[in-house]
């Protein structure tokens, strides 16, 4: 019998994290400057969140415990598409 | 942009769609493809324009590796239907007129679409804020490893404008609320679907790509808009580091600035340099012509590679 996870989550734009990164980026050191063409050039941030590894993970496993698929139980074909 | 569907198998079959959609909103029959689009992509417009009557035009490339403008003017826009645009190009070249081209298309009613790929969205203006009708792109880079060719995720986004949306292909999740006032997302406007319309739908060809997507979204997350950017300036730094390197032993076919892919042109012919490099365990460059190459640099591959992939070269020319 399967009886779902309910978590009060918000959506992760929700979330209000400031200045926190989930990844590492490899970085090399190498001497070059950016110039992107001014006409091009973007100059507002993309509105993505500013989560930590653990806040993002913690997230879709939660969301993850409120759904049903073939990996839990039956999902006949074509229920879904 | 506001609006994004679920969902293609890859970038191809993404703006095959896009081009799809320009024919069913303005109905007139000539679509203008750029020569500096992936061949691949092409490929699949071509597939699926099969028994459309409908004409491909190519707009050619001018010397500094970009789409010619200059050939839009000799054409008769009333004819033309959808307009796509690569950024960066298939050689890795920024096409820095996007705002005038949209503006071109918007003027004569015609579809703009802009194929992007996502990471360089944090160093160039994304395809919303230069006023184009549609975005596509692959999910691939976000996370997502080589495989064989797949499973990868088309994307394709549009503006909210119901007359673009009406027309878009594939399922379009909506939030709502339910009986009791919380948040819920359904599948919205499936009158466009192929249940209630069979070969009138606006796609019978979309796919479930949710688990590359969520990934997608997982990935996103987690580098968040300064990992976005960190990234970006990254595969920028080690890809202009690479080129510069490479000038020791070829010569750069465009001068322009470019993202992640450039063009290298060998005095000996291509073929030999990519068998030693083979030969050495060294993946080459994609060969574009006999003596022509593109080659890729992305935070995958190290500054200490970047060196051995150059004296490598330099062994054989």
């Amino acid at each position: 019998m399967w009886r779902q996870a309910k978590w009060d989550e918000p959506l992760i734009t929700e979330y209000r994290g400031t200045g926190r990164i989930g990844f590492m980026v490899p970085k090399e050191d190498i001497e070059v400057t950016i110039e992107i063409p001014e006409k091009i050039r973007r100059r507002n941030d993309p509105e993505l969140p500013q989560l930590s590894e653990l806040e993002v993970t913690r997230h879709f496993l939660r969301l993850s415990q409120m759904s049903f698929g073939v990996d839990l139980g039956m999902m006949p074909p074509k229920s879904l598409r | 942009m506001e609006v994004v569907n679920s969902s293609h198998y890859d970038w191809g079959s993404s703006l095959a769609e896009a081009i799809m959609m320009g024919l069913r909103i303005n109905s007139r029959k000539k679509v203008l493809l750029p020569k500096s689009i992936n061949p691949l992509h092409k490929q699949v417009v071509e597939t699926w324009l099969a028994g459309k009557e409908v004409n491909l035009v190519e707009i050619p490339v001018d010397q500094e590796g970009r789409m010619d403008l200059d050939f839009l003017d000799k054409l008769d826009p009333t004819e033309v239907s959808s307009i796509y645009v690569q950024q960066p190009n298939y050689f890795g070249v920024w096409e820095t007129e996007m705002e005038y081209i949209a503006d071109w298309a918007r003027k004569h009613n015609i579809v703009s679409v802009a194929g992007v790929s996502p990471i360089s969205l944090a160093l160039v203006k994304s395809p919303g804020e230069l006023g184009y009708d549609i975005a596509v792109g692959d999910g691939q880079e976000l996370g997502i490893p080589l495989n064989f060719g797949g499973p990868y995720t088309g994307i394709f986004a549009t503006r909210m404008d119901m007359k673009l949306v009406r027309q878009m292909p594939g399922r379009i999740v909506g939030m709502t609320e339910d009986v009791k006032g919380e948040r819920g997302f359904t599948l919205i406007l499936q009158t466009r679907e192929q249940f209630a319309r069979r070969e009138k739908a606006t796609s019978n060809i979309t796919t479930n790509e949710a688990l590359v997507a969520i990934a997608n979204a997982v990935f996103l997350s987690l580098l968040g808009k300064d990992g976005l950017r960190e990234l970006a300036e990254e595969v920028y730094k080690r890809s202009h580091y690479a080129a510069k390197k490479m000038e020791l032993v070829g010569k750069r076919k465009w001068r322009s600035d470019f993202f992640e892919e450039f063009v290298m042109s060998f005095e000996k012919e291509y073929n030999k340099i990519h068998l030693h490099l083979l030969n050495k365990g060294i993946h080459g460059g994609l060969k574009l012509g006999p003596n022509e190459a593109l080659f890729c640099v992305t935070e995958v591959h190290s500054k200490e590679a970047i060196d051995e992939l150059v004296e490598s070269i330099g062994e054989v020319i």
